[in-house]
């Protein structure tokens, strides 16, 4: 049996999450995340309403991700595994993959005396960077590597209610079918159909 | 039902206020020079194929390809400094390698119609004969186009993606920047010849000596064409707000309507585009066309072709600013919650 390369995905439960802002505050401690960057936030719709929905926003890693498609530098890149990582030597800070984004992932830290705004920042599913694992040069610039040992992302892995649920793709569709077969019609996973369209799995 | 200003707050983009375009002037007055130049090189050839038969339209190619460099550079200075690392925009020939992107293509089209405009211009200063500086005048009447059209194209993404916004439409954005680039640019050209020729009282080097009565002739001309440009924007906006008005609630084209014409962008949409920036020099162009029949007014002339670049800055304000209030939101959960949990046309 041929070994296939595992597509690593985020599925966000919209019905599960509490809101409980669990998963930004460990992603922050995990990455010493630059300040005023949020790499995953919880957005609610329709907050003290009838039907108000709470979604945790990371980076999707989309299957074709559009922020690859649009850099002018190809400073982004999609792993083999599917993760999407944004190479900051390479970066040059135009902005464009924010707008690409359908998720608003990509953001940009206040920049310096030369150039609006310093170079991208986004979630890395936890897996550093292009630098070597568990170089400092990786953990400063990028985060932890907590793929490189084995490990899930830390706001998945510390999401109380289980909305956030990450790993390959193959397991968290088990995951999600099985929710949507409790729940009935309408159950969707929340932005499925723009990250990972049918096929592209 | 038909969706609530409440529940059209869905479509505020979950972005987080992390320096977006609109957030320094930077990307607003990039694709502002960047159409004024494409205009200016239009203007410049146009009048330098006009002067083949009437030479009096030659000192307006001058001054309109003289204004075009400069102009070329402030656009430049203006993308690179918006950059995180201006410096490896500056090299963008060996950085940009996606061709995909239409970053990567917009700094080629700057680059090579900044070569024709100063190929050009040194053509013009050191007095080189018609005949070469024709070829390279209709040489940048066809790359110019290219300039003005590639910045809609690039805030559209088209042909990359679906689009960002439901204001930065492939289908609109890059004909309007292309009409009000050329505005911009036979504004600014006709402005740039007024002044050219006031200073030429007093330093006769500047060498734009029209006696009054061609000067007269020139203004009316560029002032027709200018009027017709203004006549086809005002025409392109209309359709435009049209399509966003009677677009799916669900895309945000509506919300957005909203902001321009009534909402937060209202006041410079209409007191800063629509009235100074089409209306009143569409008006006072028209009052200057028959009224300079025998002698120019300078005064006159000088007021609309400034409003009408006054009104080219605002607009690109606009764009940018409206493309960063509403993006087009995930099909879930906002559509949810304006028409419930299967989504539009469900019977139940």
């Amino acid at each position: 049996m041929a070994l296939t390369t595992a597509r690593m995905k985020f599925y966000i439960d919209a019905k599960r999450c509490i809101e409980c802002g669990g998963c930004e505050v460990a992603c922050k401690n995990e990455n010493n995340v630059p300040q005023g960057i949020a790499r995953i936030r919880v957005v609610t719709v329709n907050e003290g309403q009838p039907g108000e929905t709470n979604i945790a926003v990371p980076c999707m890693h989309c299957s074709k991700a559009p922020c690859v498609a649009v850099c002018p530098v190809d400073a982004l890149y999609t792993r083999p595994d599917g993760i999407v990582h944004v190479n900051k030597e390479t970066c040059i800070g135009c902005g464009y993959c924010l707008y690409a984004c359908p998720f608003g992932a990509p953001q940009f830290p206040k920049g310096h005396a030369f150039g609006a705004r310093g170079v991208m920042d986004k979630c890395t599913y936890c897996a550093g960077g292009p630098e070597e694992p568990f170089s400092e040069k990786e953990r400063k610039f990028y985060g932890s590597n907590r793929i490189a040992e084995g490990k899930l992302p830390m706001c998945a892995s510390i999401c109380s209610t289980k909305a956030l649920v990450a790993g390959d793709a193959e397991e968290v569709a088990k995951v999600v079918r099985a929710r949507m077969a409790a729940r009935g019609p309408g159950g969707s996973a929340w932005g499925w159909e723009t990250a990972y369209p049918p096929g592209r799995f | 039902m038909p969706p609530t200003m409440s529940s059209l707050q869905q479509f505020e983009p979950i972005i987080l206020a992390t320096h977006k375009w609109s957030a320094t002037p930077h990307v607003p007055l990039y694709l502002f020079f960047g159409g004024l130049t494409a205009g200016l090189l239009i203007a410049a050839a146009l009048a330098e194929i006009a002067g083949w038969k009437y030479p009096r339209f030659d000192p307006l190619a001058r001054v309109a390809v003289y204004l075009a460099i400069p102009s070329a550079g402030l656009g430049g200075f203006f993308v690179s400094m918006h950059l995180g690392k201006p410096e490896r925009g500056i090299l963008f020939p060996f950085f940009f390698t996606n061709y995909s992107s239409w970053m990567t293509w917009g700094g080629w089209i700057l680059g090579v119609v900044s070569l024709i405009a100063i190929a050009y211009g040194a053509l013009w200063y050191f007095r080189a004969g018609k005949g070469p500086r024709t070829v390279v005048a209709v040489l940048g009447l066809v790359m110019a186009p290219f300039l003005a059209m590639y910045t809609g194209w690039l805030l559209s993404g088209f042909g990359t993606i679906h689009g960002f916004t439901p204001l930065w439409s492939h289908k609109y954005l890059p004909v309007m920047f292309l009409n009000s680039g050329v505005t911009t640019g036979i504004a600014c050209a006709g402005l740039g010849l007024l002044v050219a020729r006031y200073l030429s009282m007093r330093w006769p080097w500047v060498g734009v000596s029209l006696p009054s009565q061609e000067l007269s002739n020139v203004l009316r001309w560029t002032t027709v064409v200018l009027a017709g440009a203004i006549l086809l924007e005002a025409f392109e906006l209309y359709s435009f707000l049209t399509h966003l008005a009677k677009g799916a609630p669900e895309k945000g084209g509506p919300y957005v309507y909203h902001i321009l014409t009534k909402g937060d962008l209202a006041p410079w949409f209409w007191w800063g585009f629509v009235v100074p920036g089409l209306a009143i020099p569409l008006i006072l162009g028209l009052v200057g066309i028959f009224a300079q029949a025998r002698r120019p007014i300078p005064a006159l002339a000088g007021a609309y072709f400034s409003l009408a670049l006054i009104g080219g800055v605002i607009l690109r304000f606009l764009i940018v600013t409206g493309g960063d209030m509403v993006k087009q939101p995930l099909p879930f959960p906002p559509w949810a919650a304006i028409y419930g949990e299967r989504g539009p046309g469900a019977t139940k």
